[in-house]
């Protein structure tokens, strides 16, 4: 019982003392431009719907950031998971690709800005469509396509990685059983392949939204933005409102740990054979 | 009544490996098995036993001569040749229920079908009570036997089966050589056994093909023509274990293989 209680109030406690030493060196320092104190940022936390120095609400910043991380992750899904299965099926194209994509692989997303900049300067949905002004065109103008690219590009290697490797690993012998059952090479896809790599393919989903959510500032920091996140942190930061920034910051931890749970979820529940068998 | 099931001529089997060198992996192979017959094969580790199955299974290609199902070439795998790997097999994310069914799923039964044919299988290897079990929750013994139902589930012609019981204890191992039997009396299959277990030949084969070592080629066929069930103190039956494990042993005495037979030492003496 004692035993249960304190293995409870473990994961506590590191948390308790930088809190604690967050207020002592708030105090000390007595500036609010450098380290604000806790009360001032709960406060903020508190009241997401208010109306932050003219940059909107925490919470509304909140929603149009998480409508770009996922539609930006939604194209990356869609591209990465086919693409990536297929290269794992087919070694042919595997070998066509693999070198290809493994060059862009290295460069970490932010250093695209310019170029992405360069090509899609403020362009967004809105004006790809031709939308009429009016409400839908206010939302689309939202998404600009600078933006997409960028968590489009962070989210893509994650899954497409994990898609390929998911199918190429799968046990041959499993196959082969299939094979002998008189299995043809739709049910070698459907039952065996695509089973056997959903582990790895979730996986593959999980990394990739927590990478397109972490593309988030960079890709809201992108000229033409004048909402989200990353756009309330940096922007706070040239009013020198570091209450807001460290807001902004808890709210992306939190969302992205949200996020993060509800994958973690699913591997909890539907893939616990991976684990169980050897 | 004895036109053969299985026929293998003049098989050869090489493999490129990874340095440009060819590995003979079978050498000149041919024997006929047929109509309900049991065999064994026997031979040292790595003498091709499984890559000779596996081309009876059509599911590797060969180098030369031909294996015919009832007369017909062997290319690709189907569904009248079964087969039972040496390697864990059952789908780790399928119930055993649905493993088992798995063959009878494939050929597009309904799922009440599918259900009935599990429960007959679950059955006849003594696994009724674990339909919803999955594959993990089982010990190495039951599922060989899950994979042995999902192999008969399919109704094969010929049950092709490599070192299915290698890697369990000699007890369990003994156990479920006596109950393999007891299934063939009523669901009468054509066996291809394959095994490094001399005395797991003698127990349950029809004829024993014994081996030499790699490139594999058959030394011999012996008939065994002790009546079932077998009785491992009847003196013929230590004489042909004797028989073979001497063969099999003057083969791996070659300083050539020694070093092959070290890695994985004979099993025989169980
Ligand atoms: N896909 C492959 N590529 C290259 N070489 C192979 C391949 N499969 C088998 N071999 C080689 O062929 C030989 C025979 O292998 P095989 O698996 O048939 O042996 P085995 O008799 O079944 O042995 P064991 O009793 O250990 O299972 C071995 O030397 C092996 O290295
Ligand atoms: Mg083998």
């Amino acid at each position: 019982m004692q035993h249960k209680l304190l293995s409870l109030c473990l994961p506590l406690l590191a948390p308790c003392l930088f809190f604690l030493f967050w207020e002592y060196a708030a105090t000390a320092i007595d500036n609010e431009l450098i380290l604000p104190p806790l009360e001032q940022i709960i406060a903020l936390l508190a009241h997401p719907g208010e109306n932050l120095i003219s940059m909107g609400t925490l919470a509304g910043n909140i929603g149009i950031s998480m409508v770009r991380v996922l539609s930006g992750y939604a194209l990356a899904v869609m591209i990465g998971v086919p693409l990536g299965v297929a290269m794992g099926y087919y070694g042919g194209l595997f070998r066509l690709l693999n070198a290809f994509l493994g060059m862009f692989r290295p460069i970490p997303p932010l250093a695209w800005v310019p170029l992405v900049l360069a090509w899609f300067g403020v362009a967004s949905l809105a004006t790809l469509a031709n939308l009429p002004r009016g409400e839908l065109y206010f939302y689309c103008n939202n998404l600009k396509l600078s933006m997409l690219f960028i968590i489009f590009i962070g989210a893509l290697f994650p899954v497409l990685t994990s898609s390929v490797h998911g199918v190429r690993t799968v046990n041959r012998t499993l196959i082969d059983s299939a094979r002998v059952l008189g299995a043809t090479e739709k049910d070698i896809f459907l039952k065996i392949l695509l089973p056997a790599a959903s582990p790895s393919i979730v996986n593959g989903l999980r990394i990739g939204l927590g990478v397109a959510w972490m593309c988030l500032v960079s890709a809201e920091m992108l000229p033409g933005s004048l909402s989200g996140v990353g756009y309330l942190i940096t922007h706070a930061y040239t009013v020198g409102r570091t209450d807001v920034v460290i807001a902004g910051m808890i709210s992306i931890s939190a969302v992205g740990a949200l996020l993060d749970f509800g994958f973690q979820w699913i591997e909890k529940r539907k893939y616990a054979w991976k684990q169980l068998s050897r | 009544m004895n036109t053969p099931v299985l026929s293998a001529r003049n098989v050869h089997k090489h493999f490129l490996a990874g340095h440009g060198e060819t590995i003979q992996a079978v050498n000149d192979v041919s024997l006929d098995v047929v109509e309900n017959e049991f065999i064994c094969i026997v031979g040292p580790s790595g003498c091709g036993k499984s890559t000779f199955l596996r081309m009876a299974a059509g599911l590797e290609s060969l180098s030369q001569g031909e294996i015919l199902y009832r007369n017909q070439p062997v290319r690709a795998p189907r569904r009248e040749i079964g087969m039972v790997f040496q390697e864990y097999s059952l789908l780790p994310w399928r119930t055993v229920r649905d493993n088992v069914s798995l063959g009878p799923e494939i050929a597009g039964r309904s799922r009440a079908e599918r259900d009935a044919v599990a429960r007959e299988y679950l059955a006849l290897v003594n696994l009724g009570d674990f339909a919803s079990a999955m594959p993990h929750e089982l010990s190495g013994g039951m599922r060989q036997r899950v994979a042995i139902a999902r192999a008969l589930a399919n109704k094969p012609d010929v049950l092709l089966m490599d070192e299915p019981f290698g890697a369990l204890d000699a007890h369990t191992r003994i156990l479920l050589q006596r109950e393999l039997l007891r299934i063939r009396e009523h669901h009468k299959t054509t066996i291809v056994f394959v095994t490094h277990g001399v005395d797991e030949a003698v127990y349950l084969a029809d004829r024993v093909v014994v081996m030499t070592p790699r490139p594999g080629r058959i030394r011999t066929v012996l008939p065994v023509d002790i009546p079932r069930p077998r009785d491992r103190a009847d003196p013929a039956y230590a004489r042909l274990t004797a028989a073979i494990l001497d063969m099999l042993d003057t083969e791996t005495a070659a300083p050539a293989t020694a070093k092959e037979e070290e890695s994985c030492p004979s099993q025989a003496s169980m």
